[in-house]
């Protein structure tokens, strides 16, 4: 029995292992090699979801140029740094990584690997301490678009309190509760903005908990912005019922929630402050063909260049109504050109 | 800093807190109780993380595919009993620490449900895509009606009630029932039980199976009721909590209800101090911090009773 089991056992891996090795040999001959390193796991329904549809999209624009796989390193912290340089080893044309959480994990890929391009999104490049003229720094300009659904969450609040939900507090997500404490106080001064900090990504029962706590205590809004950790927020505002709201974040997860059948969510879910982190990726990869992807620079992506917006749904719609969105929309314009002037945290 | 009394009050004056610890304490409480029947029994179940998710997964898979939510919460209890089983099969007939053996039911329950999730859904996170069932709301008559009362004690989930009802049964069982006073004698003195001819690994193994039905409550509740989904690491360490619970409440059943609701109590203050300007970082601390505390007060309380026998003695 034992042996039989031992036999399988190896039978398994040798198989699986021959699986692997075939597949990328064959697919990726002659083509740009590209790999999107995920320090978590897909399924968030945001922000590492947005970048999997960003490579989806480079595979229908750009198939017969660009091979692409996506690796999940899960949320373990410790296996990050071994896994990603595993990863880098593999010979890749490109690397895609992102988060603050990153920086330290890119800047050694930059340098054992000067032949890999490196595409490094979602936090600030410090060139002059980590220079590399072989990568390319996206940043987006979440406070743009948090400015546009604070205004948003300000309209829909009836209690005048609406609150932020974010994960850990760093620099990107304090960018996006300075907009959105910002774009609030533009529609209402006297609004109060709470700015709650959930202490995870991937906990939904802590998420739903701090929301409902929040709503319990009358801010009507609540900008969810936690990753797995924030779809909680969706199933608070379900149970807090009719007068409540939740703004998403990352991808359009009013239209998420709508597309599964889950109705009582999309009807709350006022708008979402989408990170195109698929644009993005399209655009560099686009970028990267011309040779003209900007690497050893940073370039901020924000409303002008499709790296942020507001999305709008039916519900977007029956809660805001036409007028307020075309003042929300006045004021992406006022963002745009330079009117409005969107204070930020970095 | 007026404005942080003000809050507080507010927190402390508002209903839906009081019925939030209600509803925060009963996950907590099914694993105290659980951790508490094994301990009476002798045997530590560090495994209750573990059952509890293998449970709360199986509950969602079920209740999907069968349209039945409480098939889904049968499904549920069985596995939650099966986990049990595995932990009394490992531990006592193949005589492996049972220490290991919960470490081991813990990963597999974080691994195993993590990779089914993929399996059956093809999402990484969630089973939001399956339309499972969630366990009704109990409105009771009379006592909703009641003012403030009433809104905290009343329409809470059905298993909410179960697990203070739980306290009384796990109770009775205990010490009114044979089987209470074997599991305790087996507890106490195996080698003075069994001379007796009470069966130790046969009353250890009904035990941590009451154990894995009690986890398996839990488990349906975290994700058929407190959620209407399951999620990875849905427990998020719920499991680990009781220990610590049932460790201060000497496995008592009245006394994990009590350590239960502390820290239900600093739980559900935790997720509504977010409105008093204190910095989350330390707020999130709460429950821990308090656990903690509690074990210290628990262990000078029974410094105090030991020395104070002995001066009696003397």
């Amino acid at each position: 029995m034992k042996k039989l089991i031992a036999v399988l056992m190896v039978l398994v891996m040798v198989l699986s292992f021959a699986g692997c090795a075939q597949e990328t040999a064959e697919e990726s001959a002659d083509k740009i090699r590209l790999v999107y390193i995920v320090n978590g796991t897909l399924g968030d329904k945001s922000f590492f979801d947005s970048g999997k549809e960003g490579l989806d999209k480079i595979n229908e624009q750009y198939g017969d140029q660009f091979y692409t796989e996506v690796r999940e390193m899960s949320y373990d912290s410790s296996v990050w740094e071994a896994s990603a340089m595993d990863i880098a080893s593999e010979g890749w044309d490109i690397i895609v990584l992102g988060t603050w959480d990153m920086l330290a994990i890119a800047d050694k890929i930059a340098t054992e690997y000067p032949d890999t391009k490196v595409w490094f999104f979602d936090e600030t490049w410090d060139f002059e301490a980590m220079p590399h003229d072989n990568l390319y720094g996206m940043l987006f300009a979440q406070n743009e678009g948090s400015y546009l659904v604070g205004m948003a969450a300000a309209k829909a609040s009836k209690t005048g309190k609406v609150a932020f939900m974010g994960g850990y507090e760093n620099t990107v997500l304090k960018d996006f509760a300075i907009g959105y404490e910002q774009g609030a106080k533009a529609v209402n001064p006297d609004i109060e903005v709470n700015v709650s900090w959930t202490q995870s990504f991937d906990d939904s029962s802590i998420g739903k908990d701090i929301a409902l706590g929040l709503y319990q205590q009358g801010y009507d809004v609540v900008f969810s912005c936690c990753g797995n950790c924030g779809l909680g927020a969706f199933d608070a505002v379900v149970e807090m019922g009719e007068g409540y709201y939740v703004i998403g974040v990352d991808g359009n997860q009013g239209e998420y929630w709508a597309s599964i059948g889950e109705d009582a969510k999309a009807a709350a879910t006022i708008t979402s402050m989408q990170k195109n982190v698929n644009n993005a990726f399209l655009r560099a990869a686009g970028l990267h063909l011309e040779g003209k992807a900007p690497y050893g620079e940073n370039e901020k992506l924000g409303l002008a260049l499709g790296g942020v917006s507001f999305s709008v749904t039916d519900a977007t719609n029956t809660i805001l109504g036409a007028d307020v969105i075309a003042e929300i929309e006045k004021a992406q314009e006022d963002i745009i050109g330079g009117a409005i002037a969107v204070d930020t945290a970095f | 800093m007026s404005t942080f009394w003000e809050n507080l009050a507010g927190i402390f004056t508002n209903a839906n807190f009081y019925f939030a610890v209600i509803r925060v304490t009963a996950p907590i409480l099914f694993a105290t109780l659980g951790c508490a029947i094994a301990e009476k029994a002798g045997c530590t179940n560090l495994g209750m993380e573990g059952i509890m998710l293998v449970a709360a997964f199986t509950g969602v898979i079920a209740s999907a595919f069968s349209g039945s939510v409480w098939i889904g919460l049968l499904a549920a209890l069985i596995a939650g009993v099966a986990m049990g089983l595995v932990v009394a099969y490992f531990a006592l007939k193949l005589k492996v620490d049972i220490i290991l053996v919960g470490i081991a039911v813990n990963l597999i329950g974080t691994g195993l449900t993590g990779f089914l999730i993929y399996v059956f859904t093809g999402d990484r996170s969630t089973t939001t895509s399956l339309q499972s069932g969630v366990l009704p709301q109990v409105h009771i008559p009379v006592l909703q009606d009641i003012p403030v009362i009433g809104s905290i004690l009343s329409g809470h989930n059905v298993l909410t009630y179960v697990s203070y009802i739980m306290v009384f049964v796990l109770s009775f069982l205990l010490y009114k029932t044979c089987l209470g006073l074997r599991i305790r004698a087996v507890g106490e003195n195996p080698d003075a039980a069994s001379s007796v001819g009470v069966g130790v690994n046969k009353t250890k193994t009904i035990a941590l199976a009451i154990s894995g039905l009690l986890g398996g409550m839990g488990g349906a509740f975290m994700s058929m009721a407190y959620l209407p989904y399951f999620a990875k690491g849905i427990t998020a360490g719920r499991g680990y909590i009781a220990l610590a619970a049932c460790a201060m409440s000497n496995a008592n059943p009245v006394g994990s209800m009590l350590t239960s609701i502390l820290f239900g109590f600093f739980y559900a203050l935790s997720t509504y101090a977010r409105t008093l300007n204190i910095p989350d970082q330390l707020v999130t601390t709460l429950p821990y911090a308090a656990t903690l505390v509690g074990l210290v007060i628990y262990s000078i309380r029974v410094r105090r009773n030991e020395l104070k026998k002995l001066n009696t003695k003397e």
